[in-house]
């Protein structure tokens, strides 16, 4: 589901059901701007698509954005704690930006510019996109 | 008397006249309120186009998966949206194409997804079942069977359409 009106609708069904917040992570910076912009424009395709795969029970959230010079950790703690009190069981942020990447987060790298070749770059999406989702059920399997 | 029957007449006209303007504001107030309830229903109506999706000669008794995509108009603008299908022939040879779309909360299903229900469609999601034919396992989430795609064969080519309910398609 996501952060809109009707699928919070939908949400409030079937809540029980709905057990696990995905939040995309993303760095703004002043400069190099256009290889952050490019780590958006990757995490949030990413997201997406796991989303639309795993629409009844992945809340896909509104990016956590964040200036490249700020310290994450904290608020990240922050945001795990909140949605766990919402009733989110699992909470899970994914990013493409490197020098933020510890266990915490999925780590999708974003493509290297130089490779224009289209199936490539098809191939590399959808294996990470099924990165994020096998990551997704082996916390359902642990959990259950 | 004839007094009183010149003023029932008019309080008749008043009445009449109130009722008039009043009809018209609640028209004026309920018709949009009509179209937008509506607009879902005659958007949706406004059929697909069917879209070139395998080849015949690919299709196996074993359900595949092939992705596609469809145009989505929303009012503004079009798009293109993934859709997939889980592709087979039955034991008449009848090709079958089934929305991977789980009938409990939607999310994507998967032929011989899980390790302990063979030949079975698996959803991650809550675990929900479906058998070949798309019919849910009863004990699962699912409440309904797979949708169904609308098919064409031309030229050796399989073209969906819309999927639907069971029953419908
Ligand atoms: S969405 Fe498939 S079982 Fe719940």
């Amino acid at each position: 589901m996501k952060w809109t009106a009707k699928d919070v609708d939908a949400y409030h069904q079937a809540k029980e059901y709905v057990d696990t917040a995905l939040v995309p992570c993303i760095p703004i910076g002043s400069t190099n701007m256009k290889a952050f912009a490019e780590m958006s424009e990757h995490t949030l395709f990413i997201t997406n698509e796991v989303e639309r795969q795993f629409k009844g029970r992945v809340m896909l959230f509104p990016p956590l954005t964040y200036f490249v010079q700020e310290q994450i950790q904290a608020r990240v703690h922050e945001w795990t704690n909140v949605l766990k009190q919402a009733g989110f069981q699992h909470v899970c942020f994914v990013t493409s930006h490197a020098d933020i990447a510890d266990d915490s987060f999925i780590y999708v790298p974003a493509l290297p510019l130089e490779h224009a070749d289209e199936a490539y770059k098809q191939k590399v999406v959808r294996q990470q996109v099924e990165q994020v989702m096998d990551a997704l059920v082996a916390k359902w399997t642990l959990k259950n | 008397m004839s007094e009183k029957k010149h003023r029932v007449s008019r309080r008749q006209f008043l009445n009449y006249t109130l009722t008039g303007v009043g009809g018209f504001m609640a028209a004026g107030i309920l018709s949009p309120m009509v179209r937008f309830a509506l607009d879902p229903i005659l958007k949706e109506e406004a059929g697909q186009d069917m879209v070139a999706v395998a080849q015949v000669k690919d299709i196996t008794t074993e359900p595949q998966r092939f992705d596609f995509k469809v145009k989505v108009k929303d009012a503004w603008y079009e798009s293109e949206e993934p859709r997939s299908a889980w592709v087979f022939k039955d034991e008449k040879g009848d090709i079958v194409a089934l929305s991977p779309i789980c009938k409990h909360l939607g999310c994507t299903v998967n032929w011989n997804g899980d390790k302990s229900n063979p030949n079975r469609f698996f959803c991650p999601c809550h675990y929900g079942l479906y058998e070949k034919d798309g019919t849910n396992v009863p004990n699962t989430p699912p409440p309904a069977p797979l949708d169904r795609y609308e098919y064409e064969v031309k030229d050796g080519t399989l073209y969906l359409g819309k999927a639907k309910p069971r029953g419908e398609a």
